[in-house]
């Protein structure tokens, strides 16, 4: 119990201490959240759309395959990037291994499955009545997908604030991409992991009730959002 | 539009649910498809507005089998309203730049009025009841003034006063736009009120035509006199 109001009143200082280094890696876990979710959302919400109300051969398994995505373990997902940013990667030459666009790319590939299959499922719910409604009236093609859109916004929405919110708490991928580099790909939880296996029980702590802090705002402002839409 | 189905059959698991040897709307008159549950006439409607195609036989609009864009108006039995006003609801079908804005505005509130459902107009349509969200479809469907129009029970969840004016407002798109409009019912009053023919239907089979007073009057098949057994005006 000492340990957490003592880690109340660090997390506290930490954040009114205008310690250059906390306020980096707050700002680089919200650069690198924020700007996977916005990419992932960008892709995963057309393509979860198109997926949930078209029928094609091979969507079962598409369906099947993303669902089980849904569940990557970040640690992999890091791994898998890892090999392909690697210097002996594919893509080793672009020198992207440890870089925060690295930690982007990995949570991307994280999230893109959990906002696709979200939207996935919310389109299937949707798509008979408003397709059928649109045929009724000569609606079809692009303008039926954004009624569809429109239908399912609030639902989509909460597809992206779940890809957030695994983006935000995600340590694994972004580990082993960024490498965990002081004032260069440093982020809240990677540094938690760092502070507890230090022994700074009560710094870790405290950045944790940071982030947290953040996270919450940050959902609390997609919600105001979605609510005033 | 005329429309002519031959040799029409479409199966749900090997269950025959439409067996239509030849059938001919013809062009500007009001169709009433009666018959019990499960006789397929939502079948048959739905194949009539190109929406299960999963039939065999064929069906010709105007002599080709393709349907031309934009010819046809369907309203289903079960009613969806997008979550805008009533008044963007009923908008939907126009569409942008077929037609000058101000033009589809005063016909969407004239079909709002023929509805009863003009102090509506800016009401959310998920906030109507059944039969209101149900008339609003209807005027959805209506104004459109399409040559084909398909109507699944228009107005089973509607009070006497919008049956009513439901059954006013269609007759006078059909008088006004020279719409062919056929629409299921199991209200043989309602046939009898509107229709100039009526196509009794049963067990996917279409077992009389005729006009309302041949059908009412003097059925020639047990299965309508079946029907109209318990029927009282």
């Amino acid at each position: 119990m000492k340990t957490i109001l003592d880690s109340l009143v660090q997390a506290f200082r930490l954040i009114t201490s205008l310690n250059g280094e906390i306020y980096g890696i707050i700002a680089l876990s919200l650069v690198v959240t924020i700007l996977s979710t916005v990419i992932s959302g960008a892709l995963a919400v057309p393509s979860g759309m198109i997926i949930g109300s078209r029928e094609f051969k091979g969507k079962k398994l598409l369906t099947r395959l993303i669902s089980t995505f849904m569940g990557l373990p970040p640690v992999v997902a890091g791994l898998i990037v890892y090999l392909f940013l690697s210097r002996k990667g594919p893509l080793g030459s672009l020198g992207m291994l440890f870089t925060p666009a690295a930690m982007v790319i990995a949570q991307v590939l994280i999230i893109y499955p959990v906002i696709t299959g979200i939207t996935i499922g919310v389109v299937r719910a949707k798509v008979q009545p408003v397709r059928e409604t649109c045929a009724g009236l000569g609606i079809g093609g692009w303008r039926m997908l954004l009624l569809l859109f429109h239908e399912c916004r609030y639902s989509v929405m909460s597809a992206i604030i779940a890809g957030y919110g695994r983006a935000i708490s995600e340590v694994g991928a972004v580990m082993l991409v960024g490498g965990n580099i002081q004032f260069y790909t440093r982020v809240m939880t990677t540094a938690i992991v760092l502070e507890t296996g230090k022994g700074n029980y009560d710094r870790a702590l405290a950045l944790g009730i940071i982030l947290l802090v953040i996270s919450f705002i940050i959902n609390w402002m997609l919600q105001r959002i979605q609510e005033s839409t | 539009m005329r429309v002519e189905l031959i040799n029409l059959k479409r199966y749900f698991n090997e269950k025959k649910a439409l067996d239509i040897d030849r059938l001919l709307i013809e062009s500007g008159k009001v169709y009433a498809v009666l018959g019990p549950n499960g006789s397929g006439k939502s079948t048959m409607l739905r194949i009539l507005a190109g929406f299960d195609r999963d039939f065999s036989g064929s069906v010709c609009y105007n002599g080709m089998e393709k349907l031309q864009y934009n010819c046809i108006s369907y309203m289903p039995q079960s009613i969806y309203m997008f979550d805008f006003t009533v008044l963007e609801n009923v908008l939907l079908g126009f569409g942008r730049g077929r037609i000058d804005r101000s033009d589809a505005l005063s016909r969407v509130k004239a079909a709002l009025g023929f509805v009863g459902m003009d102090g509506f107009s800016n009401a959310k349509a998920r906030s109507l009841s059944g039969g209101e969200a149900q008339r609003v479809a209807l005027a959805r469907t209506l104004v459109l003034g399409r040559d084909l129009v398909l109507l699944d029970e228009p107005s089973s969840a509607t009070d006497i006063t919008g049956v009513g004016l439901a059954e006013k407002y269609i007759r006078s798109v059909n008088s006004k736009d020279g719409s062919t409009i056929v629409f299921t019912t199991h209200n043989p009053s309602q046939a009898a009120r509107i229709a100039d023919e009526v196509i009794m239907m049963h067990s996917g089979r279409i077992v009389e035509i005729g006009s309302p007073q041949q059908i009412f009057d003097s059925p020639k098949e047990q299965e309508t006199r079946d029907f109209l057994r318990n029927w009282r005006i």
